[in-house]
């Protein structure tokens, strides 16, 4: 026999275990200990592994065993389908998918902040539309954007989200659903998203709306704040679907697709139609993956969800004349929801945020020969730029500068790069008269690409940057922005020319 | 109070340990699971809530019997009592909404054995591999409890039955919140959550505990139930993968900043190294 | 019941314990393990991460055969688990440029020792925590690190009852012993202690120092088992009064020099360049080697028993213990202070014990003060010669004609005839010298010059700049926790040369040099950046600000100490 299994913890048995692949051994084992220990874990991680090795568990001591054990057991798949099996899935519970249904329209999540939409909401508007008018070409089809809006004294709202680009904007206003609340905002979406004869329905009196002439929506899109993302995980939960989270890139597409979790049968292909697909950094932002939403064989997983990371996509243009329907929906809450409370809430102190911007223009220590001017000219070069934003090293703000009135503003701890301030990592960051100490590196050495400007030549900066500018900063910062205003690259006619002389 | 802690085991993403092919795919045979760092702050808050009023904290967690290194990591994190694997090749490839049915089974079947509901479901906010954050919310939605998301700090009163926690709330501004919910419930703990122990007497039981823990670590196994789907009584066509809405057509890597530089140095007379760093700074020029 | 905020609520809310221990070095380990030994419930709170990761000394702990109680006495396995080195060998170095003149210093170094061993407090204090919370867990109470004590809690009469921390809601106690340090807030917060002269001062930094395994053997000619103590004083300090030392470790040599905080602050000098003297001086070429490895730079401020040592230090319920009531003895080459923290600590509970055995608990400080007394420790601490002798010493005229004296021709005969190794070995004489240049740096130049020889060899030794020094240790990423009140040159200009972590030509550091344009003049101001602070307590007494200690947990965190 490979091992005698009494000579083993169950939890060292299964790692012996992984070391044996014959199925008769592992068969031995297995006798020797519903003869020893019999051990229930034991058999069963022997059992499994013989599984894992394509053996065969059942033999007559086995059935013997069976027999004799009330206990759980290892049927075959066919007594599976024989018996069925009295368990939680088997009846369903979880299971609220329609058969056949009929699916339409992009459906999504307005979420408001303090009376307002968010901009996150405009910019899925905004996409939404884009997306649907694209389809409706593409598919040859008629399907519309349809907004949900909840909250306290809303309608107002709803009517933007017309103008944003939805052609039906739902709207469910009650005082008491002035801030978010899982399960009621829940309850009223799904409300509103099932038709009026839904089998998995809160009620039977549900107004039938006549733009609504589908079981569920066929896409939903929700903003991945800690709010939308959480609601849009119930509201598929509860409609028995799917989604993916904090996507940056959405299209519709066909596609074929050979999973045989989808297509029901190994070595087949199945064509997808009109399939949302929704891409997401994840892995820790190490990989981009592409996460699509299907149905299977007997459960279909409608409607196809997302939510968005806010800022993937433009605020759309508003249009006040757009027209659509607005819909103010009437359901009764029930008491038992509201089982949580928000008691009371306060907003943050919003600090400058110096992540998110393409460049970052850093100012360090070489400023202090003329600390008024150094700021001037850092955030000229910001100016200069579509989309930076000035920081400074720590070295900058513990100084005893005087700053003159007007840039002493800038010069605040919400600035600060590295360890004890903010970490950026633009896919430019531009560091000037910043020697380039490990507290400072921390905060910014995941940027793409690092340009130093620095009078030392020997400055710890100069390890870890891509370009070193020897030189002062009080000299190549106006370099850059000059150049860059007069949209000039021929800087060595600027080096000779000296625009110093400006 | 009985509380479980749901984990994960994830590849390590830090320095170092986490290694990518050629292509830039992760490599997960030779990257090494650990406990989902997010985790951590729920099992901060499970460990804040158990010195405060006693009780006992169990994890519970879904995954190839490897995952008993991730139980260790999260016993000795939380000074767990019990530790649930429900693990079972049925169970594999599970989305969001396959695990969170598989995880509301596993928590049922615990009720079950226990006699008793646990009073907190502690989660952590998004695993670092699938980065969804769903989980612990269609967790609370299967069972039936009330959710609280985004908790950063957590206040527990165990004789009205009702807890208080301090959640963030992102938007256009950031806000901060106070909700009230009656037990049980589902916390999914914000990664700013730190637990309080302002008085000696609970610090001074932390250390007990650690030090308990610690000897307990040593063989995590005999703390350890292990469940199947069958004694889950799961349909496995309900489960995994077959048991999933979703799926990942395609895996792109992404580019990440390189590691070590080697500066072009320049000087502002040199027209032609200028006209590089220039290069590399125009096609952000713009603004007003 | 929200435990989340902390609200002032009448006294019998908060936390109580008998005895609360307010620092984790040897002198609260020591308290704790005697209160603990008598059945005292005691907490213990400590503000590092671990005990010892805020803790620095030269790095020789005496058993003195006089003293009422010893390390070892409370703490069985001290020698053979938390120290290094038994030290046995113990010399001095008079430096007069390449010349050398050694006396051995055995015989003080013996004078009144049961044993003498080298120390990184670090492991040595953690060891030592380790066991005092075992104990005093016993009692109900433990030891807690990452918890700053940061006042006093008091009654609305005025008295002490408990203490104030960052970290815990308020906490009363029956007795509070201060062992907090030397920078000890709680005594400064009774207005026992201050921060003002920087004569009552000493500032010590040091290296500790990589060697190979076997190296110091080899290079010291020991054993395993064996260890020596060396001393520096001469003219390698740029005429600051202070010296040099090197103490063998396991395989480690803790290398630092001591000097007067008022010299460094006259004499402009730079700690780290003084340090680099010593490092860089080729007597030490052999020992050290050629591969320099410095594990760790440290600095610490140092009492001077005989002016700081409190007589009475006590307050209410609050007493003081070691280096937080000033009771470091000082006073030429010995430096003995943890022995007399120990002795305190233990002092300290006996004191306690026995006033609440007599059902008098309050009466535990006054009994503390007279313990002190009779067991001879004040005395030590504050010897009566030096009160009568030595400070006549430092009075200015008669200081330069004893300097001149002793570097005159005549001095250089005087020295050649004199018996210098007795001289250098009488406790009666150490306890007189005053503290002026004659002793530290004009006699043992003249001895060096009258009686030594000249070393061979070049040093091969380039200790890192203080960027990489400081780069090394760990930031304190909190608010900062010292302010400078005011930033003119004239008021805290001093800290940019005397902060050990700061010099006149490096930015990085704590205290900046600065010029600023006001108005079109120009101003020298100092700015100050506490991520690189050392918590050495420096610029407390030099400069003009708000000192106080990082939080529970943060700040510098010494991994030798």
């Amino acid at each position: 026999m490979a091992l005698d299994p009494a000579e083993y913890t169950v939890d060292e048995l299964r790692d012996e275990l992984e070391e044996i692949d014959d199925p008769s051994a592992l068969g031995e084992i297995l006798d020797a200990e519903r003869d020893g220990k019999d051990r229930k874990t034991a058999k069963g991680a022997i059992e499994s592994r013989l599984d894992d090795v394509g053996g065969d568990v059942s033999d007559e001591s086995e059935a013997a065993d069976e027999a004799a054990d009330s206990g759980p057991r290892a049927p075959s798949e066919e007594t599976l389908e024989i018996e069925g099996l009295d368990h939680p899935t088997a009846d369903k519970r979880h299971v609220r998918a329609v058969e056949d249904g009929v699916y339409q329209d992009m459906w999504v999540y307005c979420e408001t902040q303090q009376g307002e939409l968010i901009d996150v909401s405009r910019e899925m508007l905004g996409k939404a539309r884009d997306l649907m008018d694209r389809y409706n070409e593409d598919y040859d089809a008629d399907e519309k954007v349809v907004a949900v809006v909840v909250g306290d004294d809303v309608a107002d709202q709803a009517e933007e989200a017309i103008a944003y680009g939805a052609d039906v904007a739902v709207y469910y206003e009650d005082e008491r659903l002035e801030r978010f609340l899982h399960v009621p905002y829940t309850r009223i979406f799904c409300d509103v998203a099932r038709a009026a004869d839904h089998p998995y329905g809160f009620r039977d009196d549900k107004p039938d709306y006549d733009w609504h002439g589908y079981d569920e929506p066929r896409y939903t899109m929700f903003p991945a704040t800690n709010n939308g993302r959480d609601l849009s995980a119930l509201v598929q939960g509860e409609l028995d679907s799917g989604l993916a989270s904090d996507c940056n890139d959405l299209y519709i597409e066909d596609v074929e697709i050979s999973n045989p979790a989808k297509t029901g049968e190994p070595g087949t292909k199945t064509e997808f139609e009109r399939v949302f697909h929704m891409k997401r950094p994840d892995f820790s932002g190490f990989e981009y993956s592409t996460i699509l939403c299907l149905d299977k064989p007997e459960r279909e997983f409608h409607p196809q969800g997302a939510s968005v990371i806010p800022g993937s996509f433009e605020v759309p243009e508003a249009d006040p004349e757009r027209e659509g329907v607005v819909v103010e929906h009437d359901l009764e809450l029930d008491d038992d929801w509201f089982r949580t409370d928000v008691i009371e809430w306060d907003q943050l102190e919003g600090g400058i945020d110096l992540s998110g911007h393409e460049v970052v223009v850093a100012l360090g220590r070489g400023i202090g020969r003329d600390p008024t001017q150094g700021i001037e000219l850092g955030l000229a070069l910001v100016d200069a730029l579509d989309d930076a934003a000035l920081g400074l090293s720590r070295g900058v703000i513990t100084a005893s500068y005087n700053f003159e009135g007007h840039v002493e503003q800038y010069v605040a701890e919400e600035r600060q790069i590295g360890e004890s301030g903010q970490v950026v990592e633009p896919p430019l960051y531009i560091a000037a008269g910043i020697s380039g100490a490990i507290q400072h590196k921390v905060g910014c050495d995941e940027s793409d690409t690092i340009v130093a400007i620095n009078t030392d030549a020997d400055a710890d900066i100069k390890d870890w940057s891509d370009y070193f500018v020897h030189g002062d900063l009080f000299e190549v910062l106006p370099m850059l922005t000059e150049a860059l205003e007069e949209g000039e690259l021929d800087v060595a006619a600027l080096a000779d020319g000296g625009i110093d002389d400006e | 109070m009985e509380m479980v802690t749901l984990t994960k085991g994830v590849p390590d993403f830090s320095e170092g340990a986490v290694s990518f092919d050629e292509d830039g795919h992760l490599e997960r045979g030779e990257t090494p699971t650990v406990m989902n760092p997010n985790d951590e702050h729920a099992l901060k808050a499970a460990l804040q809530t158990k010195i405060r009023h006693g009780g006992t904290a169990s994890v519970m967690s879904m995954g190839p019997p490897g995952y008993k290194s991730v139980l260790k990591e999260a016993m000795e994190s939380v000074y767990a009592d019990e530790l649930y694997l429900l693990s079972d090749r049925e169970m594999a490839a599970a989305d969001t909404w396959a695990t969170a049915i598989t995880l509301c089974t596993g928590l049922e079947k615990f009720e079950e054995e226990k006699g008793q509901k646990p009073d907190l479901v502690f989660a952590g906010f998004k695993t670092a591999d699938g980065e969804t954050g769903h989980t612990g919310p269609q967790t609370a939605w299967a069972l039936g409890y009330p959710l609280l998301t985004h908790v950063i700090s957590l206040d527990v009163y165990p004789e009205e039955g009702r807890i208080r926690a301090k959640r963030l709330v992102e938007g256009d501004v950031e806000e901060i919140e106070t909700v009230e919910s009656s037990l049980p419930a589902v916390v999914v703990v914000d990664p700013e959550f730190e637990p309080t122990y302002r008085k000696a007497a609970h610090r001074l039981k932390r250390k007990d505990l650690r030090e308990e823990t610690q000897k307990r670590a040593e063989n995590p196994g005999d703390y350890a139930t292990i469940w199947d789907h069958e004694d889950l009584d799961l349909d496995p066509d309900y489960i995994g993968l077959d048991g999933s809405p979703t799926i990942v057509e395609g895996v792109d890597p992404i580019p990440k900043a390189p590691s070590e530089r080697e500066a072009t140095v320049v000087t502002p007379e040199d027209g032609e190294g200028m006209q590089q760093v220039l290069e590399e700074i125009a096609p952000f020029a713009g603004g007003d | 019941m929200s435990e989340t905020v902390v609200e002032a609520g009448p006294e019998d809310e908060y936390e109580h314990y008998e005895a609360l221990v307010v620092g984790s070095g040897p002198g609260g380990a020591a308290a704790a393990a005697a209160l603990a030994d008598r059945g005292i419930e005691t907490l213990v709170l400590e503000r590092g991460v671990e005990a010892g990761s805020k803790n620095v000394s030269g790095g020789l702990i005496y058993a003195e055969e006089s003293a009422p109680y010893t390390i070892d006495d409370l703490f069985p396995d001290f020698r053979e688990e938390a120290t290094a080195r038994p030290v046995d060998e113990y010399k001095i170095h008079n430096i007069s440029g390449r010349t050398v003149k050694s006396i051995d210093l055995t015989d003080i170094h013996h004078h009144d020792t049961e044993w003498c061993d080298s120390v990184l407090r670090r492991h040595m204090d953690s060891w030592l925590a380790e066991r005092v919370h075992e104990r005093t867990r016993e009692t109900g109470g433990g030891l807690l690190t990452d918890v700053r004590v940061n006042g006093l809690l008091r009654n609305d009469r005025g008295e002490i009852i408990g203490v104030t921390c960052d970290e815990l809601d308020p906490i009363t106690a029956d007795l509070i012993v201060a062992a907090d340090g030397v920078n000890s807030e709680l005594a400064r917060d009774a207005g026992l202690m201050d921060w003002e002269d920087p004569d009552e001062w000493f500032q010590g930094v040091k290296a500790v120092v990589d060697l190979p395994e076997g190296a110091i053997e080899e290079r010291f000619g020991l054993d395993e088992d064996e260890g020596v103590a060396h001393l520096f004083s001469g003219d390698l300090f740029q005429g600051v009064r202070g010296g040099g030392f090197m103490y063998t470790n396991d395989d480690t040599l803790s290398i630092g020099t001591v000097f007067h905080l008022d010299s460094i602050v006259q004499q402009h000098a730079e700690p780290h360049e003084l340090l680099d003297a010593l490092l860089t001086h080729p007597l030490l070429a052999d020992f050290v080697g050629e591969d320099y490895t410095e594990l760790e730079y440290s600095a610490k401020l140092v009492p001077d028993s005989k002016k700081a040592a409190h007589p009475s230090p006590h307050q209410g319920r609050l007493v003081l213990v070691g280096d937080a009531g000033g009771q470091m003895q000082a006073q030429g080459p010995i430096i003995k202070g943890m022995n007399h923290a120990v002795t305190a600590g233990a002092l300290a509970a006996e004191a306690f014990a026995e006033a609440k055995a007599d059902g008098e608990p309050d009466a535990a400080g006054q009994r503390y003060e007279r313990k002190l007394k009779e067991s001879g420790t004040m005395k030590k601490l504050r010897p009566t010669r030096y009160e009568v002798l030595g400070r006549l010493g430092e009075v200015g005229p008669i200081s330069a004609v004893t300097d001149a004296l002793a570097g005159s021709v005549l001095g250089r005969a005087a020295v050649k005839v004199l018996p210098m190794k007795r001289l250098f070995n009488s406790p009666y004489l150490l306890g007189m010298l005053p503290d002026t240049r004659t002793p530290y740096v004009t006699l043992p130049v003249t001895i060096a010059e009258a009686l030594g020889d000249e070393v061979v060899g070049e040093s091969e030794v380039q200790p890192p700049d203080l960027g990489d020094r400081i780069g090394d240790l760990t930031y304190d990423v909190g608010d900062p926790h010292i302010q400078v009140e005011d930033n003119s040159w004239d008021a805290s200009g001093t800290a940019v040369w005397s902060c050990p972590v700061s010099s006149m030509d490096y930015g990085g550091g704590c205290y900046r040099a600065e010029e600023v344009q006001t108005n079109g003049t120009t101003e020298r101001v100092v700015s100050l950046d506490t991520q690189p602070c050392i918590e050495c307590g420096t610029c407390a007494v030099v400069a003009d600000t708000d000192w106080d200690h990082p939080s529970g947990g943060k700040g510098v965190e010494y991994k030798q100490g």
